[in-house]
């Protein structure tokens, strides 16, 4: 969908939503639940409950100010991603007892696999922005460098520097990958 | 052929949400909506009751003031017949009759001569009009032209001038 057509689609959805249209906002949930819950999941190293806890966080947040939305700035998945951002950032800053929701208790025993995740975690939320991007737009979307370098309107040889400095900064945050449980995770 | 990257396996994206989820959640946030709508719903028959009222308002300024009802008033009492008239000319004929009954002199010619100029301008009756001043030219003494005599009694003085 060209830009133009996205925010002229998504303005509308979001005055309906305003107004109270209930189809408006289905649209706008269906269209983000999936991608917004694994860029959670993601962030959150893997950990399940606490992604279902903060996309739904994120989702009642959402509805709340959705008149603060506004699709010139950037889709709405970017907006919803950024307010996740901030949500996990407050999460991580809490008390570890804090962060054990009912449904983590099950993943507690876990207490290996669980740390690996919040280091992941942490150094993600530890990254600048546009290092964090690309490190999900490669891992997370699955994207290679050229379809990053033409969505972003770079050179394939500025994403692939890019790239190099998030990933290096990503292991100063979190330098052992080699250690990390990933084959743990699912 | 790209080297393996630990990164791969520490940043892979995990599994998907159960659509169980996804829908309880969805239901969740149907709530503030519903919230939302009402309040909207609220605010807009607010917004039109005062609307209503500010156009009742502004019709009931708008209108003109009705006029207060006219004051009760007894009609206009009518003279009583005992009232005393205004006093009409006397018409001629009464003139004369008075004229008739005075005895003579010179209230009874000047009432015949003004007997007479009514019937000659008033009912444009030349004849009782000659009637009246020839009995007042024919009593007595010499009558003398007067300039408010008009042209009849002029004339009648004149020709008994000549006869004189």
């Amino acid at each position: 969908m060209p830009p133009s057509d996205q925010v002229w689609r998504e303005r509308g959805l979001r005055d309906a939503v305003l107004a109270g249209d209930e189809r408006a906002w289905r649209a706008l949930y269906d269209a983000s639940f999936d991608s917004l819950y694994a860029y959670a999941q993601w962030r959150l190293g893997g950990l399940r409950h606490a992604a279902e806890e903060l996309t739904q966080e994120t989702w009642l947040v959402a509805v709340r100010r959705i008149g603060a939305f506004d699709p010139e700035q950037g889709p709405f998945l970017a907006w919803l991603r950024g307010i996740a951002a901030n949500l996990i950032r407050n999460y991580l800053r809490r008390p570890r007892r804090l962060r054990l929701s009912v449904g983590d208790q099950e993943a507690a025993d876990d207490t290996g696999r669980r740390e690996t995740a919040e280091e992941i975690a942490r150094a993600l939320a530890a990254l600048p922005e546009d290092q964090e991007a690309v490190l999900r737009e490669k891992y997370l979307e699955q994207r290679s460098v050229e379809e990053i370098a033409a969505q972003w309107g770079r050179s394939a040889k500025a994403i692939e520097s890019l790239l190099s400095r998030a990933r290096v900064a990503f292991r100063g945050v979190y330098p052992t990958p080699d250690a990390a449980p990933a084959k743990e995770r699912k | 052929m790209t080297a393996f990257d630990p990164l791969d396996e520490s940043l892979q994206p995990g599994a998907e949400a159960t659509p169980a989820f996804k829908e309880t959640l969805f239901a969740r946030t149907r709530r503030p909506l519903r919230l939302r709508r009402w309040r909207r719903r609220l605010l807009h028959g607010v917004a039109a009751a005062c609307l209503f009222g500010a156009g009742m308002a502004a019709l009931a300024w708008l209108r003109p003031v009705p006029a207060p009802p006219p004051p009760v008033t007894s009609p206009p009492v009518v003279a009583k017949a005992d009232s005393p008239k205004a006093e009409a000319p006397p018409a001629p004929q009464a003139l004369e009759w008075r004229a008739f009954d005075q005895k003579p002199g010179p209230e009874k010619t000047s009432l015949l001569v003004a007997a007479g100029r009514k019937y000659l301008e008033e009912e444009n009756d030349p004849a009782a009009a000659v009637r009246c001043y020839s009995g007042a030219v024919g009593r007595g003494g010499r009558p003398e032209v007067s300039p408010d005599d008009d042209w009849l009694i002029m004339a009648l003085k004149l020709d008994r001038k000549k006869e004189d």
